[in-house]
């Protein structure tokens, strides 16, 4: 058999090869037959030569008997010769008593040995003394003539075997043609000229109905039937391929309008995108602004006249309007603005997990309920649409949208929705930013404050000890590294003991108020640290100022005060107020650390407080 | 011819075939012939016994003048008939034909001599028994069938066999037992001379109180066969002494095969045979054959005469159309030696042969035909 792919198959008809196999089997059937019945019959045969030999036997016994009795050799000879020709008798032999051996056999080219055993063994008698045995005789089976017979015999079987499957063959060559391949040719005719489309004759077999059906009117029924469907089908697919080239020209349509609605898609996303990047790191303060441009693409992209966000309100019981754009004309503060509940149709009441979505068109307002009258008339327009912005699930405002109706049931009403929903985390932002910018300036009030309470005396508003300490290691340390001179002064309030004791501590605390004034009025340049470092002491902490001016700034500070002319009625000095000022000045072989310069400032005070309301200098 | 006198025999064949059928058929009479006579031989041509048949009669021929013709028919009995038959569509027949009913062919050859007008007479063996039945006495059915002359076979089985047992008890070549075992080697069972021979001998050995007979078989006349059977019964009878043989020629394949086997011919087996042949009367005057009987080759040239006695009136009918005289004779040495003396190169043209004639000798009752009278 061939592959599928060879290009041309020979055509062979199946009866041929129906006829081929059962003459293959026939033969093989007829050999093994052959063999079964030749090996059969080589029995009978056998048999059958055994019988031939005792008749042979029989038939020259008494002849042989006689002769060898007689000593007739040539008769003997004769009779043997006879006997050898006998049909089934290959070779005779005789064995006379006196020891004679006659020897006769078929064929010349036997050997006269005999050929092995014997088939049959006679005893010859004497005819005149029965008791005396003259010889004896011995046949042997003519093997050859055995065979030929059964080649015979074989033959035709085989003959008559193959003349009858040679027969049986063309009979059923003849029976499959008439009954099967004629029609089978007939049916591959008329599968050969059936055309796809029009209807074709069906098939219908050239010979008498038969009372049963057979497999040949199944394949013939069979084949109608898939004509028939496959009839329809093509039908079908015709009408599918029109529809199919009608849809293919509306493709481009379709493909136009969808690229279209796409581009409006992309748009809208980049104007979702656009809006939404506005508010990364976006500075709270602008945060309303980002919210009305979101607000004018959405209406840019709805081709609304106007677009704007209400916030419940649920204090005042209505709506503002928290951002709209473009602006209002009329420049209003929208904040004033509320649209009170009373005044609003009840289908814009902000409901719990209920979504709000009012589209409007006047185009006919004959049939608009009169609650989208209303509505129409609030926002003073022809067309609107209203839908909700919910925030986690409540309902916190509306989107509307002027002079543009988005149904709910359009393409647009998702967009919509998405814009009202980044509308809601537009506010939500806006709020939080809000919230958050508020935040953070209190923040920072409460941290300037607490930073004021935790480096200046409370009382005087003067840098405490705290500062000072912090601005004399820094001052120090550029001193030492600059090289600059850095002078410190240390002053204190002459007998306020005395002061407290006789003006009361309220007093005190003023005086102490009054000298710190005129510390800060004095040393108020840059750098320049006056400040409280407990009770009636004070320090200034005086960088990039030498000794000499130091002593200077320290008798005007001394002088200023005294000028002030804070009665004190108790001191020893006179009769106002007087401070006493040590001043020291960084000397840089001298000073390692600034407790020095400052303890030389201390003894430089404590110097002046020998005589008080002066000043003194370190050396 | 197989036999020990090789070139004996070859000598008699070149005068056989100078004298024989040849001779008597090409050569012209050397006077006018009173009548011919065609004899349709059964033997062979070489055969010693037809041979000195026919040699017997050519001077018996010339002295009566006859004109002889001899056929052989070579031991063939068809070829007989197809020869009478020949003879009796020649335009010129012969007078008269001397038949053998050798094989009892003579019936057959008798029929076409009576159709064709010969007259026949058989020699040497005649229509016997059923045949006789069927044909008739001579002269009554078939006219033309004159009579016969046959040699009293069973005289000669009779007188060989007395011969051997006398012999035998002569000698004593017995058994263990005192007994002469005895085979016998017949010629064959259809021809009359064999089975007379037989019977002749039977009627001594099955009777003869020292004899223990043992068994016949048939040689038919054959040498080979002869020397085989014998061979076969020596085996057969351990205890045989003496083989009684109807021919010469079978004697000689018996001796054979008892030298074969270590005995001793004349010693201590003896054998008889039928027949004068000189190689048999040698082997008789050796000793090497203790009983032998011969003389009826003769019965042809007594047919002549007889025919020549009828031709010229003297028939033979007052002494019996069947005729049998007493042709065999007991050959003993003596006279064997006597008969190759005289007639050893087989000429017997010495032989006065008409005076065995009746017409000749008016005085003869009766015909003196023997061997010893040819020997006188």
């Amino acid at each position: 058999m061939k592959e599928d792919g060879a290009p041309i198959q020979p055509f062979r008809p199946l009866s041929k090869r129906l006829v081929a196999w059962v003459l293959l089997y026939s033969a093989i059937f007829t050999l093994v037959m052959t063999g079964a019945v030749a090996g059969l019959h080589y029995l009978d045969e056998r048999d059958e030569a055994l019988k031939q030999l005792q008749f042979a036997a029989a038939s020259y016994r008494k002849s042989l008997a006689s002769s060898l009795w007689e000593l007739d050799m040539p008769a003997a000879r004769l009779q043997l010769d006879g006997l050898a020709n006998f049909p089934m008798v290959g070779q005779a032999e005789l064995l006379t008593a006196i020891g004679q051996r006659i020897h006769a056999s078929k064929y010349a080219a036997a050997g006269s040995d005999g050929g092995g055993r014997p088939a049959l063994e006679v005893e010859l008698v004497s005819p005149e003394h029965p008791d005396r045995v003259v010889g004896r005789l011995r046949l042997y089976i003519d093997q050859r003539a055995l065979l030929r017979r059964l080649e015979a015999d074989a033959l035709r079987i085989l003959g008559g075997e193959a003349v009858k499957g040679l027969l049986f063959g063309m009979l059923l060559a003849w029976l499959i043609t008439q009954l099967v391949t004629r029609h089978v040719s007939h049916i591959a005719r008329w599968a050969g000229t059936v055309q796809p489309g029009a209807p074709e004759q069906p098939l219908a077999l050239h010979r008498n109905r038969p009372p049963q059906r057979d497999e040949l009117d199944q394949l013939a029924d069979a084949l109608n039937r898939l004509h028939q469907r496959l009839h329809q089908h093509i039908v079908m697919q015709k009408s599918l391929e029109t529809q199919l080239r009608e849809h293919r020209d509306g493709l481009a349509q379709m493909v136009a309008d969808r690229t279209s609605s796409l581009e409006r898609l992309r748009e809208f996303h980049g104007m979702i995108i656009t809006v939404l990047t506005r508010f990364i790191n976006l500075p709270p303060e602008q945060a309303s602004i980002a919210v009305d441009h979101g607000l004018a693409a959405f209406g840019g992209y709805f081709d609304a006249k106007r677009c704007g966000l209400l916030m419940h309100d649920d204090a005042a019981r209505g709506y503002r309007i928290a951002n709209v754009w473009p602006p209002l004309r009329d420049g209003a503060r929208v904040d004033d603005l509320l649209l009170a509940d009373d005044d609003l149709p009840p289908m814009l009441f902000p409901v719990s997990h209920a979504k709000i979505w009012i589209s409007i068109d006047a185009a006919d307002p004959a049939t608009l309920p009169e609650a989208h009258h209303r509505l129409l008339a609030l926002f003073r327009c022809e067309a609107c649409t209203v839908v909700s912005i919910e925030v986690k699930g409540d309902t916190v405002g509306l989107l509307y949208l002027i002079g543009v109706a988005v149904s709910s049931d359009s393409a647009d009403a998702k967009l919509l929705q998405l814009a009202a929903q980044v509308a809601a985390n537009m506010l939500d932002h806006n709020t939080a930013q809000r919230n958050l910018l508020l935040a953070q300036q209190a923040l920072q009030d409460a941290n300037r404050e607490l930073l004021t309470l935790s480096r200046h005396d409370p009382l005087t508003g003067l840098a405490n000890r705290r500062q000072f300490e912090e601005a004399k290691d820094l001052e120090f340390r550029r001193a030492l590294r600059a090289g600059s001179p850095l002078s410190v002064l240390m002053c204190d309030i002459d007998e306020f003991k005395r002061y407290n004791d006789t003006y009361g501590h309220a007093q005190g605390d003023d005086c102490l108020i009054k000298v710190s004034q005129c510390l800060r009025n004095l040393f108020g340049r840059a750098g320049e640290v006056p400040a409280r470092l407990g009770g009636e002491e004070f320090a200034v902490l005086l960088p990039n100022v030498k000794h000499d001016d130091a002593v200077r700034l320290a008798e005007n500070l001394r002088q200023a005060v005294w000028e002030m002319r804070l009665p004190h009625a108790a001191s020893s000095v006179s009769d106002r107020v007087t401070i006493s000022v040590g001043a020291a000045s960084l000397r840089h072989e001298l000073h390692r650390d600034f407790d020095r310069l400052l303890r030389d400032a201390d003894e430089a005070l404590y110097r002046a407080k020998e005589t008080r309301n002066c000043v003194a200098a370190a050396c | 011819m197989r036999c020990p006198f090789r070139p004996f025999v070859r000598i008699l064949r070149q005068t056989a075939a100078a004298c024989g059928l040849g001779a008597a058929l090409l050569a012209p009479p050397a006077q006018a012939a009173d009548f011919s006579v065609t004899f349709i031989n059964p033997g062979r041509s070489d055969e010693p016994y037809w041979r000195s048949a026919t040699r017997f009669m050519q001077p018996a021929a010339r002295q009566l003048d006859i004109q002889l013709e001899v056929l052989y028919a070579e031991r063939d009995h068809l070829k007989m008939i197809e020869l009478m038959k020949q003879v009796a569509l020649r335009p010129r027949k012969p007078d008269y034909v001397i038949l053998v009913n050798e094989k009892l062919a003579g019936g057959e050859m008798l029929k076409l001599a009576e159709r064709t007008g010969i007259k026949a007479l058989f020699a040497y063996s005649t229509l016997e028994g059923e045949q006789l039945i069927e044909f008739g006495p001579p002269r009554q059915k078939f006219k033309r069938w004159l009579g016969s002359i046959t040699p009293n076979a069973h005289d000669a089985g009779r007188l060989t066999a007395e011969e051997l047992v006398r012999q035998a008890l002569k000698n004593r070549v017995v058994a263990d037992d005192g007994k002469i075992h005895v085979a016998a080697i017949a010629g064959d069972k259809a021809t009359p001379t064999g089975t007379q021979r037989l019977a002749g001998a039977l009627e001594v050995l099955t009777t003869h109180p020292a004899v223990v007979f043992e068994q016949t078989v048939h040689g038919n006349w054959d040498r080979a066969r002869a020397k085989e059977q014998a061979h076969g019964l020596m085996a057969r009878y351990p205890k045989l002494n003496a083989f009684w043989v109807a021919s010469d020629l079978m004697a000689y394949g018996a001796i054979e095969a008892a030298e074969a086997a270590g005995r001793t011919p004349g010693k201590d087996m003896l054998f008889s045979a039928v027949n004068n042949s000189p190689e048999v009367l040698q082997a008789r005057i050796q000793g090497r054959i203790s009983a032998l009987a011969g003389g009826h080759f003769t019965a042809g040239a007594w047919a002549l005469v007889m025919l020549y006695d009828y031709h010229h009136g003297k028939d033979f009918k007052p002494l019996g159309l069947d005729l049998r005289p007493q042709l065999f004779s007991l050959l003993d040495a003596d006279l064997a030696e006597r008969f190759l003396t005289r007639f050893g190169d087989e000429n017997f043209s010495t032989i006065d042969f008409r005076r065995f004639s009746r017409r000749l000798h008016p005085q003869l009752k009766q015909y003196e035909f023997s061997l010893p009278a040819v020997l006188k």
